[in-house]
């Protein structure tokens, strides 16, 4: 891009078409002071301290809105400049609360920071301070409304960012307040990402987890990845003397590639490192009972009871790599993971690529349109479905969805192509061929259309949300795959958990029904949400490594504690490369030391072979009458965030079977049926739901979700179901 | 009107299909519920939400910006008196508290009997009027002090 030469304070800098001055000074180390700008966010112009002087402009300007022009002088510090900006603080301290002590924001808020720089040194006002006392209350968000400065980042950042737009300004003039919808937040669709408390530039926006629980100057601050999903989001954990106080992301300042965005996961749930549920000793059978041993004997007891035995390894994939390689090297890399639908995704992608592997997220940065296949993204790793909207919105990409259910993307998608599951595969091969062949006609208006809006463009392939749990999903992946090749694009598998990636690499993944070993080996599961419908092969010895009591501790015969992704260090293969987990906390109990005493198998690594075929998937869902059943985790549930999180528990979701509205008139009790298993269910109509499907939302697998599931294994998705009257 | 009507109304509304967004249809929705209930209450502006694809904040915002959308119940007729340059000028303030006097309310409030809501109004257009009142939508201008009553009385004030 061509660049000219602007002058800011002497200095000569180089700035490009578009740049804003602010931009420009910023990147040459000239510090203009802010409030309403953000660098995540649109200009506003709304608090204009950031006034400069340009030559020849017989006004003060607002360098967040004025836009770089050639040979365009500005000056930043002048007298008048200085006393316009003093002015603009001076008028938004007189009415602000000045409760610096006890405000949480205290240490790290711009309005003071900004304001010891260049504020006035004293008030000229007389005039009483207007309080307006409006304080709201949600479960997780408070907003203290005499703190407001009415920068309006909170509103762009949910409303634009977010897309959610929760929160807004009631009133008018000095009255004017910030509050979601009648002052609820879980009624205006807060989904609880946490980004407007983030982007707040004043402590008026508050994490009620994190209320007068500690002070910003004096916690130890340490980046770290988050582990409940796959988007890997880098977050800033908050402990003071080894206890974590808050997470936070650090919209703007944040390097990882989730650029300081999070979710009410990566925000609130780290406090499941402090659920009750955790467990902190090993436990041994004793005839009908678990009691408490320490570690010397539960090592003891490990030992003798592997010695040359075969294991059954369950494996759960947000343990770190180094973790993982230790755990295939003592027992062996054969497991059952819940990866193994992702690893089918993977394996479809490989017949045409010949790697079991994922490209880089940033990848879709250097394309013009990304392709996203997979419903919901947002639910599963809503990181990644931010990241997405971004690229829309900021980046200027276009993005065009395939899926079977309505989301939250479409609303800034170029196109959306909604089609029957079953039709799914249908679907891309006609893109396989319509993309590149323009007389090519498919029958279907829509998606020649989408086929035109590929064809010579420079593309980027996105398959995530519950494709890996799909029946369909290794054919998805290569018929996404071919498409993808065709195109000479490259092709993002989104991860369900944090390193599905590393156990795909490491491990052997294996049906239940292969493993004939004598020890189960249970690592960081839950065998109801990680394997739903699967049962515990019986085995002499049951071992369970496990950071909580989860249900099937009590048919464990040895329990071992261990520790939780924010209590590690190490590292995960995610969608951006290596991502490296770091930590202050200290826990008696450590996975790794243990594994330690155990002998090594010395299994050598090899790389997987897949063996090239380089065709399109095969349809394999056919339906008649039946309807196609989803079963879906909420956000707030997936990896069982809800269930040991105090604070996430405060805004779960429920359990509902959703309907479409023409085939459910009214909600009532149903009885949700697959093949010979039954489950009664609130079903509830609902537009969103395509007729011919079912959508069941859990906020967690319990067993009677995992009956209803038997045999269904890595599946979650377009599995064949009927309702019943109850 | 009941709810039900209401979210006809609005129905009705866009299918008149005036304007190319539907979120242009808030304001002249808020104006349907403004007339036809006591005040804009939050299932109103649920049914404005769901039935134009609003943000439920965003039609909040708009009824509590407006100064003639009532998010409070009101009378049945809403007083308003100028008080910009104009009709200051020409004595409203007198107006008003005559006003007051008269009705046994301060600014802001409704009558007892739920008819008339006194309102201090900036600018009304009426400055070759001044000073200007308006009585739900009918205008009074050149108001003098001593015709309050019989402007009262024309909307079933039962005082003398
Ligand atoms: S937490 Fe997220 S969704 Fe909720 S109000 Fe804030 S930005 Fe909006
Ligand atoms: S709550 Fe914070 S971010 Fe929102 S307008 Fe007020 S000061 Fe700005
Ligand atoms: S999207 Fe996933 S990785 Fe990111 S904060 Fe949420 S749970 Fe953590
Ligand atoms: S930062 Fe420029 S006007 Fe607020
Ligand atoms: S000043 Fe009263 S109507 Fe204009």
């Amino acid at each position: 891009m061509e660049s000219f030469k602007i002058v800011i304070d002497g200095k000569e800098c180089e700035a490009f078409a578009g740049d804003t001055v602010l931009e420009v000074a910023e990147r040459n180390g000239i510090v203009i002071p802010v409030f309403c700008y953000h660098k995540e966010l649109r200009p506003e112009g709304a608090c204009r301290v950031c006034l400069v002087e340009v030559e020849g402009a017989p006004r003060l300007v607002t360098a967040c809105t004025l836009k770089a022009m050639p040979d365009m002088v500005v000056k930043t510090n002048t007298e008048r400049v200085k006393r316009a900006r003093a002015g603009v603080i001076e008028l938004i301290l007189n009415n602000h609360t000045l409760e610096c002590p006890i405000c949480d924001k205290s240490g790290e808020c711009e309005l003071q920071m900004t304001g010891f720089r260049n504020g006035p040194k004293k008030s000229r006002y007389r005039e009483k301070r207007r309080e307006k006392d409006i304080v709201i209350k949600g479960p997780l968000i408070e907003i203290d409304n005499d703190r407001c400065i009415l920068c309006r980042r909170c509103i762009r950042m949910c409303g634009e960012n977010m897309g959610n737009r929760v929160l807004g300004i009631l009133n008018r003039g000095y009255k004017a307040y910030i509050s979601p919808f009648n002052g609820d937040f879980l009624e205006g669709g807060c989904e609880h990402c946490g980004s407007c408390v983030d982007v707040c530039p004043v402590g008026s926006l508050l994490d009620r987890a994190f209320k007068y629980k500690d002070r910003p100057w004096r916690m130890d601050k340490t980046w770290t990845t988050c582990s409940l999903c796959g988007s890997g989001c880098t977050i800033e954990v908050d402990s003071y003397h080894g206890k974590v106080k808050r997470v936070v992301g650090r919209i703007g300042v944040n390097r990882g590639h989730n650029k300081g965005y999070l979710c009410v996961r990566g925000k609130w749930g780290w406090d499941i490192i402090y659920s009750e549920k955790r467990l902190k000793e090993p436990l041994l059978r004793q005839g009908d009972s678990l009691v408490k041993v320490d570690f010397e004997k539960a090592v003891e007891v490990l030992k003798e009871k592997l010695e040359g035995r075969e294991v059954n390894l369950f494996l759960e994939s947000s343990l770190t790599s180094e973790e993982l390689t230790k755990i295939r090297d003592v027992f062996g890399g054969k497991a059952v993971s819940d990866s193994y639908g992702y690893y089918k995704l993977l394996r479809g992608i490989a017949s045409i690529t010949g790697a079991l592997n994922t490209s880089l997220f940033s990848s879709i940065y250097s394309s013009d349109v990304v392709f996203v296949l997979g419903d919901f993204i947002e639910e599963f790793t809503p990181v990644i479905a931010t990241l997405l909207r971004l690229a829309v919105i900021q980046k200027g990409k276009r993005l065009i969805r395939l899926g079977t259910f309505p989301s939250k993307l479409d609303s800034v998608s170029f196109s959306t192509l909604l089609v029957p599951q079953e039709e799914i595969i249908d679907t891309l091969k006609h893109l396989i061929v319509g993309t590149f062949d323009s007389s090519y006609q498919s029958g279907n208006k829509e998606i020649d259309s989408v086929a035109k809006s590929l064809r010579g463009k420079k593309l980027s392939f996105v398959v995530g949300g519950n494709v890996p749990f799909s029946v369909e999903s290794e054919e998805i992946g290569k018929t996404v795959a071919f498409l993808a090749d065709r195109a000479g694009a490259p092709l993002v598998a989104i991860p369900p958990k944090a390193n599905s990636l590393k156990v795909v690499e490491l491990f052997d993944l294996v049906e239940p029904s292969n493993l004939k070993g004598e020890v189960n080996v249970l690592i960081n599961c839950e065998l109801e949400r990680d394997f739903p419908g699967v049962e515990l092969p019986s085995a002499d010895f049951t071992v369970i490594f496990t950071p909580f009591y989860t249900p099937e501790v009590s048919q464990a015969d040895l329990v071992i504690p261990i520790e939780l992704g924010l209590e590690k260090r190490g590292t995960f293969k995610g969608i951006e490369g290596e991502l490296s987990l770091d930590s202050v906390l200290e826990t008696p109990f450590s996975l790794l030391e243990v594994l330690k005493y155990l002998p090594s198998k010395g299994i050598s690594s090899k790389e997987k072979q897949v063996p090239l075929i380089k065709e399109p998937g095969k349809k394999v869902l056919h339906r008649k009458r039946e309807l196609l059943l989803t079963v879906l985790p909420n956000r707030t549930g997936w990896n069982s965030v809800s269930y040991y999180s105090e604070n996430v528990v405060k805004v779960s979701g429920k359990r509902e079977l959703l309907l479409n509205s023409q085939e459910l008139r009214e909600p009532k009790l149903v009885s949700l049926r697959v093949e010979n298993k039954e489950l009664q269910v609130q079903a509830v109509p609902d537009a969103s739901v395509p007729k011919g499907h079912a959508l069941l939302r859990v906020e967690r697998f319990t067993r009677d979700i995992s009956s209803l599931l038997r045999g269904n294994f890595p599946f979650l998705s377009g599995i064949k179901c009927e309702i019943l009257e109850a | 009107m009941t709810y039900d009507e209401f979210r006809e109304e609005v129905r009705k509304l866009k299918e008149e299909g005036k304007y190319p967004s539907l979120k242009s249809y808030t304001l002249p929705a808020l104006w349907i519920a403004e007339k036809n209930f006591p005040c804009i209450d939050h299932e109103v502006m649920r049914i404005i939400s769901s039935e134009l694809g609003v943000p439920l904040v965003e039609v909040e915002e708009a009824a509590r910006f407006y100064a003639m959308f009532h998010t409070e119940r009101k009378g049945k007729y809403v007083i308003r008196v100028c008080t910009n340059l104009s009709c200051m000028l020409n004595g409203s303030y007198s107006l008003l508290e005559e006003l007051e006097r008269l009705l046994g309310v301060k600014v802001g409030e409704t009558t007892k009997d739920g008819l008339f809501t006194l309102e201090e109004y900036e600018c009304m257009g009426l400055c070759d009027g001044a000073p200007a009142i308006t009585v739900n939508e009918e205008r009074f201008l050149k108001v003098k002090k001593e015709e309050l009553p019989t402007i009262l009385k024309k909307f079933g004030w039962k005082g003398d």
